[in-house]
């Protein structure tokens, strides 16, 4: 679905309004997530105004908004505080699993369970493709799947009822959805990890676990792949409210911080970082809104790869410009610098995600196999 | 083909100077052998350290920090303190261990490729020792370094810190230029029998856990390279406080406090130096207080270009481990050629990034402000001598106030401007070069090894958060490269200037 100019400026305005209202006055008490509570209240108004059910049909009672919505809510909302927009994305990945995989095959006991979860998102993990995961395994059992083993850093896994997991089996790898409540599934503690702290990481562990197939056995590496390439512009986005918060907080110090006698924007140093962020900023921009509105999604997987790139180069220099103040949490500089490290890994990891792209768009599929290890080897 | 003697000296007097650049290639040639000895006995002890007493707690203690802001890792400073590290590379000559200063910096690469912040609690204890020494005040010296040393034999450790920056001057601090035109905070009264210091430091490394505070005031705002002072404040001190602490992004084992001075009376044999002290000097009291910057840096730049290849180090070697048992689609990531390029530049820049520091730590020996003690002669004799005769003939000749203004003379107006401009010169490019290299490795670790290196468990993220401070501390990388221009370029290109 493609968006219209009013409605992508109206939704880039809610999330700009929401993280105003919500996140920016306590944004250091949340990534002190789960030394301090989970954000229960700002998750609860968030899924009241639907962020959590924008790529869900209608009849399940989302809003059918489509993936391109997620673009304008989560590069505002990143603007100010990326967890929560690590947690809108983690959950809209499984859900596009799950729209991907009920355009051919009968997906109903989830979509039916996603529609009745309320409030809560769903579990996913939004930082792992299913080739570079050691994956629980599945067994058949009766119309369901029984599945062991651990799955490792799934996002929202100890707050959320239902998970998408990647599987494997002889088939190959799969995809399934789970109730986390159901008897046979742990979640470990929240991991220590380096960002988007109020969107907690979890490993689950499962031991005979009853779980429905979602799509058809051994088609997993091909949902995900079809669900990146409707993400990308969302994982794209927060990328770039990342450096969009970075430059506007490095911005204003730079005019307010004095050294040598001078404001430090008036140093060319300072003033050459701040440039080549807002250039930076100013091409992800175009490229993201060409992208986004354009409908030119395997194109949108390389810009997110890309400004996952220039996020991390930013918030970096974003730091800096703050000098010490700038690696202290008092400061949004650090938060940003972490969480950039975070939106970078956001559908797996950047060499493989720049390989499928190049696959895609100049030549046969360079998908890994196993035996193909590069031109040398 | 012929080369004459004079065609050699010539061609040998043109920029880059051999000796000015090859600062390994003049060490092998100047530096005593047994440099290498206590180099390689330093990088076996914090390889025991690291096993013994750094991986079993650097993660718990980072977890700690996090969940209880007013943990400190007293446990930790008392293991190193019984490990005798907070003294071993004080000279013998002042009551230390004598451990040959080089070997400092490969201690500190081995220890931070586990932790930055457990090297940092090390390390910024040598930045307060190297302070004291940079006055050359050495009645000070012998007496607090022997403190220093006493307590090693104790539970408590003592160490020393160096409070320098403040709240509206951080960078400016470590540059004689932008010192000049710094909003400077902290002063210098004077008063009867010594002086009275009001005003607040921040970002003090070790502060809350520090006995000793190497605290750098200004007797006139407005003139403060002509009017600097440096006190040694014990904690305790009537008027000397602790204000908080701060939250940092990485480095958490390492305590950055804030230090607060309300009419904090220091005696004037607790004075490590003072415009008047140097009255005696040739060298007027601004070139005075450059030297004293230069000393420090020279020193300090080169051991942060060691705790960076430690946590450029740490990342590689993080990655290599996560690579070796993680599978991509069903082939171990170490064995994919992207991976293995990758590794390659990771491994390349840790070598590259300890030739670096290496070269700041030779030019530093052989050109700082302990050039002299590398003298064949001196160092064999400060080897040689039994530790009981420095105690019992030379403390007490140390402790003369004529001596030490002797000592302090010879030590600044023999200190030649082109020694200082090397030695500062090269610790910046260690210092930036090494620490941006140790981003540049991080950052790749975390592309490599995908959401593993996000968590605190992987082993690669928290070398991340604690590398980048060290882009910021010790002057930011942005003022090194322009240091590095003014020390080694500038000097031979009359047309260019710096820092305006």
């Amino acid at each position: 679905m493609t968006l219209g100019p009013s409605e992508y400026e109206a939704l880039r305005e809610l999330g700009a309004s929401f993280a105003r209202r919500e996140l920016s006055n306590d944004r250091e008490t949340h990534d002190r997530h789960p030394i301090t509570p989970l954000w229960d209240g700002v998750l609860r108004r968030a899924s009241e105004l639907g962020f959590f059910a924008m790529t869900l049909g209608e009849r399940h009672g989302g809003s059918g908004a489509g993936t391109t919505a997620l673009v304008p809510l989560c590069e505002e909302i990143s603007r100010v505080d990326a967890s929560l927009a690590g947690a809108i994305f983690a959950n809209a990945a499984a859900i596009e699993v799950v729209n991907v995989a009920a355009e051919s095959s009968d997906c109903t006991p989830a979509l039916e369970s996603i529609s009745t979860a309320g409030a809560l998102p769903l579990a996913f993990a939004a930082c792992s493709s299913p080739v570079e995961s050691v994956l629980p395994s599945e067994r058949p059992a009766g119309p369901t799947v029984a599945i062991t083993g651990s799955a490792r850093n799934v996002f929202l896994g100890g707050v959320a009822r239902y998970a998408v997991i990647a599987v494997g089996g002889d088939a190959g790898r799969s995809y399934v959805f789970v109730d986390l409540h159901a008897p046979g599934v742990h979640a470990s503690q929240p991991v220590p990890c380096i960002g988007f702290r109020a969107c907690p990481m979890v490993d689950l562990s499962f031991d005979g676990a009853v779980a429905f197939s979602i799509g058809a056995a051994g088609g997993g590496l091909e949902l995900f792949r079809r669900m990146a390439e409707r993400l990308a512009p969302a994982a794209a986005a927060i990328s770039l409210g990342i450096m969009k918060g970075c430059f506007d907080e490095a911005h204003a110090y730079a005019q307010e911080r004095r050294q040598g006698g001078r404001r430090i924007l008036d140093w060319p140093a300072v003033a050459a970082m701040l440039g080549e962020m807002s250039v930076d900023i100013l091409l992800g921009e175009t490229c993201l809104l060409a992208a986004a509105q354009g409908g030119a999604e395997t194109d949108a997987s390389a810009l997110a790869v890309r400004l996952g790139e220039w996020a991390c180069r930013a918030t970096t220099d974003g730091v800096q410009v703050l000098g010490g103040y700038g690696y202290m949490s008092d400061y949004g500089q650090e938060k940003r610098m972490r969480d950039a490290r975070m939106a970078r890994q956001l559908l797996g990891m950047p060499a493989l995600r720049r390989q499928d792209w190049f696959g895609r768009r100049w030549g046969p599929s360079l998908q890994p196999t196993g035996s193909r290890k590069g031109a040398c080897g | 083909m012929r080369l004459t003697r004079q065609e050699r000296r010539e061609y040998l007097r043109r920029e880059p100077r051999v000796d000015g650049v090859m600062n390994s290639v003049e060490g092998l040639a100047e530096l005593p052998r047994v440099v290498r000895r206590d180099i390689c006995t330093a990088v076996a002890l914090a390889r025991k350290f690291n096993d013994l007493v750094v991986r079993p707690v650097y993660r718990e203690i980072d977890e700690r920090v996090r969940r209880d802001h007013d943990f400190l890792p007293h446990d930790f400073i008392r293991t190193a303190n019984r490990w005798g590290l907070f003294s071993l590379w004080i000279p013998k000559v002042l009551g230390g261990g004598g451990l040959d200063l080089l070997s400092l910096y490969p201690f500190l690469e081995e220890v931070s490729s586990v932790c930055v912040g457990l090297a940092n609690v090390i390390g910024v204890h040598y930045l307060g020792v190297s302070t004291l020494a940079a006055s050359w005040n050495v009645r000070l010296m012998d007496v607090i370094y022997r403190e220093v040393s006493r307590a090693s034999h104790g539970d408590d450790a003592c160490l020393i810190s160096l409070a320098i920056t403040e709240p509206l001057a951080g960078t400016d601090m470590e540059e004689p230029e932008l010192l000049q035109r710094a909003r400077i905070g902290t002063v210098a009264t004077r008063t009867a029998g010594g002086w009275v210091l009001d005003g607040r430091k921040v970002f003090i490394s070790n502060g809350h856990v520090s006995t000793w505070h190497m605290v750098i005031a200004y007797g006139d705002r407005r003139n403060p390279l002509e009017t600097a002072v440096m006190a040694a404040v014990r904690t305790g001190t009537r008027g000397f406080r602790f204000g908080a602490h701060e939250k940092k992004m990485g480095q958490r084992a390492c305590v950055a406090s804030e230090l607060v001075f309300d009419e904090c009376f220091v005696p004037d044999e607790l004075i490590c130096a003072a415009p008047a002290a140097f009255a005696e000097c040739v060298k007027d009291p601004r070139q005075i207080t450059q030297d004293m910057i230069d000393f420090v840096v020279a020193s300090s730049r080169a051991g942060v270009g060691a705790f960076a290849t430690g946590a450029a180090r740490g990342a590689y070697e993080a990655a290599l481990a996560l690579a070796c048992r993680t599978h991509v689609d069903g082939d171990l990531l170490v064995n994919r050629q992207e991976a293995q390029l990758a590794l390659a530049e990771m491994y390349r820049n840790v070598n590259m990034a300890r030739t670096l520091y290496l070269e700041a730590a030779y030019a530093n020996a052989l050109r700082g402000m302990f050039r002299d003690l590398y003298g064949r002669a001196v160092h064999l004799l400060a080897r040689l001598t039994p530790r009981w005769c420095f105690t019992a003939f030379l403390s007490p000749l140390l402790r003369r106030e004529s001596l030490s203004e002797r000592i302090r003379r010879r030590a600044f107006d023999g200190y030649g401007e082109e020694d200082g401009r090397v030695a500062s010169g090269w610790a910046s490019i260690a210092k930036f070069s090494c620490s941006d290299l140790a981003i540049r490795n991080c950052d790749m670790a975390m592309d490599l090894v995908g959401a593993e290196g996000l968590r605190l468990d992987g082993g690669v993220e928290k070398h991340l958060r604690d590398a980048k401070l060290l882009q910021i501390y010790e002057g930011t990388n942005e003022l090194n490269r322009l240091n590095l221009l003014k020390t080694l370029v500038v000097p031979n290109v009359p047309e260019a200037r710096v820092f305006e």
